[in-house]
């Protein structure tokens, strides 16, 4: 087989050979050129291709370095704002210990007030630097609420001393109590600031994630419980425990079922035959929730409770279609559809627009005096009256039976007590839920200074100044702070 | 020639080719906002009222637009030159004043960046939820601030590490819609169909076993709301 390919293959070069005899020189002479410039050719797009294929190499090089570079950048930055923030949570807590001991070891009330107002202060330091921290929430919790309560706890003792009053034995032992606390995160704190003090990098460690939780967190767990105590602070101030566990004190009657719950929606909704139950809410308020259709075709959802049937909530967006009705009428509807679901007396007493909607609240009066404490908010779509909002749960919270006196401070007496370059506006006698559960008997001024109006309310037992709100306008209405 | 002029344009090509490749994966995708500019407290109509008056008066040479651009800034600085008032070109109460008008929003203005970051956790966490469970999301992150073992700000809830999943992945730098805005609304004014909850989960997607030991209060469409 290989013999007969060799002689094949000679033969063609033979033949070759003969041809290329057969040529002239001139002719040659022209193959050759062309041979050269084909030669020539297939180098420079050999070279093109090599120096592309170098360039983009080069170029991608190049390219992921400056973007490696970049990425460094960016964690250098989130490095030094999380080590900025873990080493101002290390001093506030320290301070906090400091301030705490000197409150504790001092006599004077005065400087007792000093010094607790300061650690109130480094108390809710420490609270803003642990959550800019990249700790699991879960882990931080309680660290966060022991710093939130150990602020609210001191303001109020700092409060109290204001007053004229000194610090009782259980104030005493809660201020040890707390003193312990803090020296254990403290401990801990600065143990862990040491790592930090040779090459620990907060963002590794909490890119690192472990079963539940990152590295970070996990290193410094101990924040979460073991040694840690949390005492028990009783009072009542921000962040109390009385604040958030309210009962429902106003929701009386008896209980209905879902069928009943139903059919009682006939008398709010034209449509209630389309009403459809989707579930029940078992908080501290107890509902059937239905969604319903209103005229213009949205569905709202409903929650009626399950004590008296009466409607607790209502939530929609509302129409964006024109507003045919104005706030009057609006507020027509907003007080019937209430005295419908049995708030007595409702009287408008703040209003609001925004876009299409207008936000009423409605108080209910008795004695002439504006409860403000049940207050129901409800909001209408101006496009063609309809409730799209409902929130009666401060009112079936709050209302009881009150006995309300008016105490000696006169309207005028109160009007005359607002500072002179004010024009007051109106006075009315109010019941304000004060700070975490007190409700007092005021006269509220409303006065106006400069295009800005606030609310000033005097305590009609003895005519002290109370609270003051401002509103505060802002593309989206009118806030009260 | 032609040659280099060839092997540099491709060399540019190739250079152009590598960056802007990576720089789109290597960038940040925040969403533009419509950031608001702030300058003062005045309102458009009260734009165009100022540079009327500036313009008859001689201050001001451009259009009036109601736009408080950098020629009203400098029309307004000038003015306040030479009426001497404080030159900062913003038509504070006093410069309004000398202008012979009074601002219908006074110093007190304040732009909702509390009902936006609320919105935009929303529109992110709960944009294809039933309205009232769009509100439910809204006041979770309310009762937060309230509650003690949280922070105390709504920012300081809504960035907190790991809190909501929307945070972790970007989608919060999405632009929220009305609805959204809607919803935020009306938690910030105290609806609150969950009653106090701090906690809801997806039952279908939660993975923490820990979530699943709280007390249930209320489910509205795919989230299960809890204390």
């Amino acid at each position: 087989m290989n013999d007969i390919l060799e002689t094949k293959n000679k033969k063609d070069s033979t033949r070759n050979n003969e041809n290329s005899i057969l040529m002239s020189d001139d002719q040659k002479a022209k193959h050759n050129d062309k041979k050269i410039k084909r030669k020539n050719k297939i180098i420079t797009g050999l070279s093109i291709a090599t120096a592309l294929l170098a360039v983009s190499t080069i170029g991608l090089g190049v390219g992921f370095a400056v973007s490696d570079s970049q990425a460094m950048k960016y964690k250098t930055e989130l490095e030094n704002s999380y080590q900025s923030n873990f080493y101002s949570l290390v001093d506030s807590v320290n301070n906090l210990e400091t301030k705490i001991s000197k409150t504790l070891n001092s006599s004077t009330s005065d400087f007792q007030r000093k010094t607790l107002l300061e650690a109130s202060k480094n108390a809710s330091e420490a609270e803003i630097a642990v959550a800019s921290l990249p700790f699991s929430q879960n882990d931080i919790q309680e660290t966060v609420r022991m710093v939130n309560q150990i602020s609210g706890y001191t303001s109020t003792l700092a409060e109290k001393l204001a007053e004229g009053e000194s610090l009782t034995a259980d104030d005493k032992d809660t201020l040890e109590n707390i003193e312990q606390s803090i020296l254990s995160l403290k401990r801990q704190l600065n143990e862990f600031a040491s790592k930090m003090n040779s090459g620990y990098s907060i963002v590794d460690e909490s890119m690192n994630i472990d079963t539940e939780t990152n590295s970070f967190s996990s290193g410094l767990a101990s924040l979460k419980d073991n040694d840690v105590e949390y005492p028990t602070m009783i009072y009542d101030g921000p962040f109390s425990d009385s604040v958030t566990n309210t009962t429902v004190k106003g929701l009386s009657g008896d209980m209905v079922t879902k069928s009943e719950a139903k059919t009682n929606l006939e008398k709010y909704f034209k449509s209630s035959s389309g009403a459809r139950f989707v579930s029940e809410t078992n908080g501290k308020f107890k509902t059937f929730n239905f969604n319903v259709k209103n005229s213009s075709d949205e569905t709202l959802f409903v929650q009626v409770t399950k004590a008296g049937g009466y409607i607790l909530t209502i939530s929609g967006a509302g129409s964006d279609d024109e507003a045919t009705i104005d706030i009057e009428s609006a507020k027509k509807i907003a007080t019937d559809f209430a005295s419908l679901n049995g708030i007595e007396n409702p009287e408008v007493v703040w209003s609001d627009s925004i876009g299409n909607d207008v936000y009423l609240n409605i108080a209910p009066v008795s004695e002439n005096i504006v409860l403000y404490p049940d207050l129901v908010k409800v909001k209408i779509n101006l496009a063609k009256g309809d409730i799209v909002g409902y929130d009666a749960t401060s009112y079936f919270t709050n209302h009881v039976e009150r006995q309300l006196n008016k105490g000696s401070l006169s309207l005028d007496d109160a009007k005359a007590k607002v500072p002179t370059k004010f024009v007051v506006q109106n006075v009315r006698y109010v019941l304000s839920p004060l700070d975490y559960n007190r409700e007092v008997v005021c006269v509220e001024v409303e006065a106006k200074d400069q295009g800005n109006t606030y609310y000033f309310y005097y305590n009609v037992e003895n005519g002290k100044l109370e609270n003051v709100l401002k509103i505060i306008e802002t593309e989206n209405g009118n806030l009260l702070m | 020639m032609k040659k280099r002029f060839f092997v540099l344009l491709s060399l540019i090509f190739v250079f152009a080719i590598s960056f802007t490749g990576l720089n789109m994966t290597m960038k940040p995708n925040f969403n533009s906002q419509n950031a608001e500019i702030t300058h003062g407290a005045t309102t458009t109509a009260e734009n165009r009222t100022i540079q009327t008056k500036l313009k008859r008066w001689g201050y001001y040479k451009g259009q009036v637009d109601g736009i408080y651009g950098s020629q009203t800034r400098e029309a307004v600085r000038y003015f306040q030159s030479k009426n001497g008032l404080s030159v900062d070109g913003i038509v504070g109460p006093k410069t309004a004043a000398a202008l012979g008008m009074t601002l219908s929003s006074s110093t007190s203005f304040q732009s909702s960046n509390d009902l936006y970051l609320l919105a935009k956790c929303v529109y992110a966490e709960a944009r294809g939820e039933p309205y009232t469970g769009q509100v439910a999301v809204a006041a979770v992150i309310l009762n937060r601030v309230e509650n003690a073992s949280f922070p105390n700000t709504i920012s300081g809830v809504i960035y907190q590490k790991g809190a909501f999943t929307a945070v972790t992945d970007g989608q919060i730098n999405l632009s929220p819609n009305s609805t959204a805005y809607k919803a935020a609304q009306d938690a910030l004014n105290g609806w609150d169909p969950t009653y106090g909850c701090i906690y809801y989960y997806n039952p279908s997607t939660a993975t923490s076993s820990w979530i699943w030991s709280r007390q249930v209060v209320v489910t509205i469409g795919n989230h299960v709301f809890c204390l």
